[in-house]
């Protein structure tokens, strides 16, 4: 089971779901080029301009590791990015577990995404105010956990890592990104996990993927937000495995 | 004549409580607690004198979330969220509030998670600051970083191309130079056309020089990896830069590891450009004796082969005080010995940036008088 994580995150927010499948699956955590822990200067705009470079890094992954049979989960962005690895390796997933997708966040002529232009623009336009105090203020004072401090230093590293330029870029790739003619190319079982009341993919959306891809189960979660697998880590585990 | 009496004990305690309401209701920051789904339960005088919310409208009906300006919820959900969930406190965050009448309030969040022994989530208390006055401080900074930074690049792009349409005629005026030297000359007309020559050459290389911290401060440092024979590179570097070690009376050596493989999968132009600018350096600081150019294999394996190149000269060396400023830009380590040897003392910066663009550190060892040695490890992988 490879585990790709969404925008803003990095592969932390699995740890709550991956204990359930250790026994009898293989898992693979990564965190995408230009979040978490991963090698920043990596980070190409060129590349990462289209979700179609973090695909292709999900299947350099797959190749290095040799993985086959891979049971792909992705959160958020990282479903489209799970959806245009297999359909450029097919032979290389056997299922997609696609948690909160969305093909295209901003709403088009007879499709509602859930965003109009200007919304995504003020969200950019926020981030600047955010990572003013996210480099500066923020990131030293995330430290405290003292109550759990096995957390301090993964979450210190990684969110003091995110580099606000490369947060806002990934933004903008994430949420202008259109995706919705790949969808009916795709040629494995997926399983879409739609929570109630998410702001970022809400339910018409869940229920357009689930229409345009081939072979898919739709599953309405109890879970409110965006993150299940963090604040509903239960239901999520049970709908997966309902579904493997 | 009457004195104050003491206030009895429980008369204190309800003077303390009323007192913690009060702070609590009317202090200096607005209190919100949500239960784990974000619906309000809880919420104090100041946030609703703040924003302008009745209390009614927001207890138990409304998220807390859902006051957010629209970014602002969509930051939240992205990336707060998620952090609450996993440490169990937000510090800091900019937050707008977006009040009834269409007014915002820009806003600092704190939050803190109350936890069952098992680790569940029961309630989370929000502290939220008005940010009004640092937001727009922050706002400012931010623009003045913006058009500082707009105005280098404009600075950048300007050298880069003045140096640009200074090279074109020097690459005449050396080409015109090379003609004439072809030519039948007396041995006065020789020597000038040779001064011609070699100055106009030190000058490219002066603006090659510039031309190239340019573009690497203009970001635009790109690799671009192909499979070529790093064995021919450094011959051929080699071959070009003998007739100056001749010229000078130096020993020009080349030891290349008989492991490493014939092609390897890199930039070669930048590795040629890092080599050759150390073995440049290496000539130019030496007066006599030799210069090395060494290439060790560290490691080999079926996909990569991680190697180490080292230039040695028997120069004039670097002291030990000069060592770090020889990395910066126009760093040389004295100024007398810019005024004898010349050059931008760009070389040294550009190579350490091409190969930290290639995941590599440049090393330095020196004695005064003595020598001094340049070295990085770099892996490359090999065609499949």
């Amino acid at each position: 089971m490879l585990f790709a994580h969404g925008f803003g995150c990095d592969q932390n927010m699995w740890r709550y779901i991956t204990p359930a499948f250790e026994n009898g699956y293989h898992i693979v955590l990564f965190d995408l080029v230009g979040s978490g822990r991963s090698e920043l200067a990596a980070y190409d705009r060129v590349k990462y301009a289209q979700l179609q470079g973090h695909a292709d890094d999900v299947l350099e992954i797959c190749a290095e590791l040799g993985l086959e049979d891979v049971i792909f989960v992705g959160h958020s962005v990282s479903a489209m990015i799970g959806i245009l690895a297999t359909i450029k390796a097919p032979e290389r997933f056997s299922r997609l577990v696609l948690i909160g997708p969305s093909p295209c966040y901003v709403n088009q002529e007879g499709y509602h995404g859930g965003f109009d232009e200007p919304d995504l623009e003020s969200l950019l336009d926020f981030m600047d105010s955010n990572y003013l105090g996210w480099a500066g203020a923020v990131a030293p004072k995330i430290m405290g956990t003292p109550e759990r401090p096995e957390l301090q230093e993964e979450l210190t590293n990684s969110f003091c890592r995110t580099d606000p330029e490369i947060a806002r870029h990934f933004a903008r790739v994430t949420f202008m990104s259109d995706n919705r003619a790949d969808l009916p190319k795709v040629r494995v079982p997926c399983l879409v996990l739609q929570c109630s009341e998410d702001i970022i993919a809400p339910r018409s959306v869940g229920e357009y993927v689930h229409r345009h891809l081939p072979q898919s189960r739709l599953v309405l979660m109890r879970a409110i937000g965006h993150c299940p697998n963090l604040s509903a880590p239960q239901e999520t585990i049970e709908a997966m495995k309902s579904f493997l | 004549m009457a004195h104050a009496s003491r206030p009895t004990p429980a008369a204190v305690q309800t003077l303390l409580e009323e007192d913690l309401e009060e702070a609590y209701e009317h202090g200096p920051a607005g209190y919100v607690s949500t239960l784990p789904d974000g619906t309000i339960v809880r919420i104090n005088s100041t946030f609703l004198a703040w924003t302008g919310f009745e209390r009614d409208e927001l207890i138990g009906r409304r998220r807390f979330p859902d006051l957010f300006h629209l970014p602002g919820r969509i930051y939240f959900e992205t990336h707060l969220r998620p952090l609450l969930a996993l440490q169990g406190t937000l510090n800091e965050v900019a937050i707008d509030i977006a009040c009834p009448h269409g007014k915002l309030l820009p806003a600092i969040l704190n939050a803190a998670q109350k936890r069952s022994a098992g680790g569940e989530a029961l309630l989370t208390r929000y502290t939220v600051l008005d940010a009004t006055d640092r937001r727009r401080y922050e706002r400012q900074l931010l623009e003045a970083r913006r058009k500082a930074e707009a105005d280098a690049q404009a600075k950048t792009e300007l050298l880069a191309m003045l140096s640009h349409d200074i090279r074109t005629p020097l690459g005449s005026i050396m080409a015109v130079a090379s003609l004439l030297q072809r030519s039948p000359l007396d041995p006065e007309q020789q020597g000038a056309v040779r001064i011609l020559h070699s100055s106009a050459a030190s000058m490219l290389e002066l603006v090659n020089q510039v031309l190239e911290r340019s573009r690497l401060e203009a970001g635009a440092v790109s690799l671009h990896p192909r499979t070529f024979d790093l064995r021919a590179l450094v011959r051929e570097l080699v071959s070009n830069l003998e007739p100056l070690a001749l010229s000078k009376g130096l020993a020009l050596r080349c030891r290349v590891d008989e492991r490493l493989p014939a092609a390897v999968v890199g930039d070669a132009t930048k590795l040629g450009q890092i080599l050759g600018n150390l073995v440049g350096n290496a000539l130019k600081f030496t007066e006599s004796g030799s210069v090395e150019v060494a290439l060790e294999v560290l490691a080999l394996d079926m996909a990569q082969v991680t190697l180490r190149a080292r230039v040695r000269d028997t120069g004039i060396g670097i002291a030990e005080e000069a060592l770090g400023r020889i990395f910066e830009e126009y760093g040389q380590a004295h100024e007398s010995i810019a005024a004898r040897y010349g050059g931008t003392g760009l070389g040294l910066s550009i190579s350490r940036k091409l190969l930290k663009a290639q995941g590599s550190v440049l090393h330095v060892n020196s004695r005064p008088g003595e020598g001094s040695e340049f070295s990085f490890d770099l892996t490359l992988r090999l065609p499949t």
